[in-house]
């Protein structure tokens, strides 16, 4: 069991850092939903149709299964 | 009651990180330079990037440079508490736990590595690798405490977000991001060391041998001036080698003959007080601007070509 180390603190010191608290879990959480977005931006960049390496693919057109048809 | 991740009894208040500590440990202002530099490298790059993509990379150079910065600050802590431009970073003032700091870079320097190889191209990523390696291992653990010359060396490592930007866009690398590299690498020794001369007090306290503690103010203004005289002709190859157009030629030459002006200013210069060091101050805010400019020039050359 981890002992209770804060048992000295003064109720002016716990409510300080309850707020710095608070505001880094804000933080994390703000940082973690720009992480979702960017991960989706970037799986919808990577396999949009077209793209190879995030780069419009050079005769993409021709080069699909269509293509290879007679 | 138990209560995990609180600090000791008797730590302050402060011993808990806020965020604000975590974003100061990332050196918010080199990585203003560090992303200008890259991101007027991409936009001078041949070829596309898609913007998210572009967005991407240089979010991924940006939170490498906080990472670098962030360990350099972790190994550092014991002669940033020496110094009174450093001393009231997160761990010297007692804000953070040393563990905390290492593990935040840790965890950003590989997601950032990662994240640039998967989304973007693994050149850019193996360049992104070895500029955070080169800071902290080579730069900040190896060189730094041991040499005079810690800064010629430093300037390597902050000359690297140019390599990635550009192998980012074309995924490889060719002459003009070399020479982009080493025009920001010939320009860190003046610009340090202009600013190493009004602070060569507060290198001497920490006992970090910056060239003015260790060959006297002389003998750095004499190196001012060399590498002064090197860097004005590199930052003129791109034109000479028709790299570049004529925008970025002649901002080059002006921004060179500005730059050697001051260099030569601040050679002639006996002052030993740092109030007295209007020539340094001088070339330590120009060299600012001058960066800025050149690689401006170089994207507006870019965008007049296309």
């Amino acid at each position: 069991m981890i002992p209770d180390t804060t048992a000295s603190w003064t109720p002016a010191e716990r409510a300080a850092f309850a707020a710095k608290r608070r505001s880094r879990n804000i933080a994390l959480g703000l940082v973690l939903g720009a992480l979702v977005v960017l991960f989706y931006g970037i799986t919808v960049v990577r396999m949009a149709p077209g793209m190879a390496n995030g780069k419009p693919a050079i005769g993409a057109n021709a080069s699909g299964p269509a293509a290879a048809k007679p | 009651m138990t209560q995990p991740n609180l600090p000791s009894a008797n730590a302050p208040i402060t011993a808990f990180a806020g965020w604000r500590d975590y974003f100061a440990l990332l050196k918010p202002r080199v990585m203003t330079l560090v992303v200008f530099t890259a991101a007027c490298a991409m936009i001078a790059a041949p070829g596309t990037i898609h913007p998210f993509l572009g967005f991407t990379a240089i979010l991924c150079i940006a939170v490498a440079a906080g990472a670098s910065g962030a360990l350099n600050q972790w190994y550092e802590a014991d002669i940033d508490a020496l110094m009174k431009r450093t001393a009231n970073r997160p761990l010297p003032a007692g804000k953070m736990e040393p563990h905390e700091a290492l593990n935040f870079a840790i965890a950003l320097s590989v997601g950032s590595v990662a994240i640039m190889g998967l989304a973007v191209n693994w050149v850019a990523a193996f360049w992104l690798a070895v500029s955070i390696l080169f800071y902290v291992i080579v730069y900040t653990v190896w060189l730094k405490r041991r040499t005079p010359q810690n800064i010629v060396i430093g300037g390597a490592a902050g000359a690297f977000p140019v390599i990635v930007g550009w192998a980012a866009v074309t995924g490889d690398t060719s002459l003009l991001p070399w020479l982009l590299f080493s025009i920001i690498f010939l320009w860190t020794p003046p610009h340090f060391w202009a600013l190493a001369l009004f602070m060569e007090a507060d290198y001497s306290k920490a006992g970090v041998p910056m060239l003015p503690v260790t060959h006297g103010l002389a003998n750095t203004r004499k190196q001012i001036l060399a590498y002064s005289a090197l860097l004005v002709p590199v930052s003129i190859a791109p034109a000479v080698l028709g790299l570049t157009g004529w925008a970025y030629g002649g901002t080059a030459v002006v921004l060179g003959i500005i730059f050697m002006a001051l260099a030569v200013k601040v050679s002639r210069s006996k002052a030993t007080l740092a109030k007295d060091m209007a020539a340094e101050k001088q070339l330590f805010k120009f060299s600012l601007l001058y960066l800025a400019c050149l690689f401006g020039a170089l994207v507006a050359d870019r965008l007049l070509l296309a």
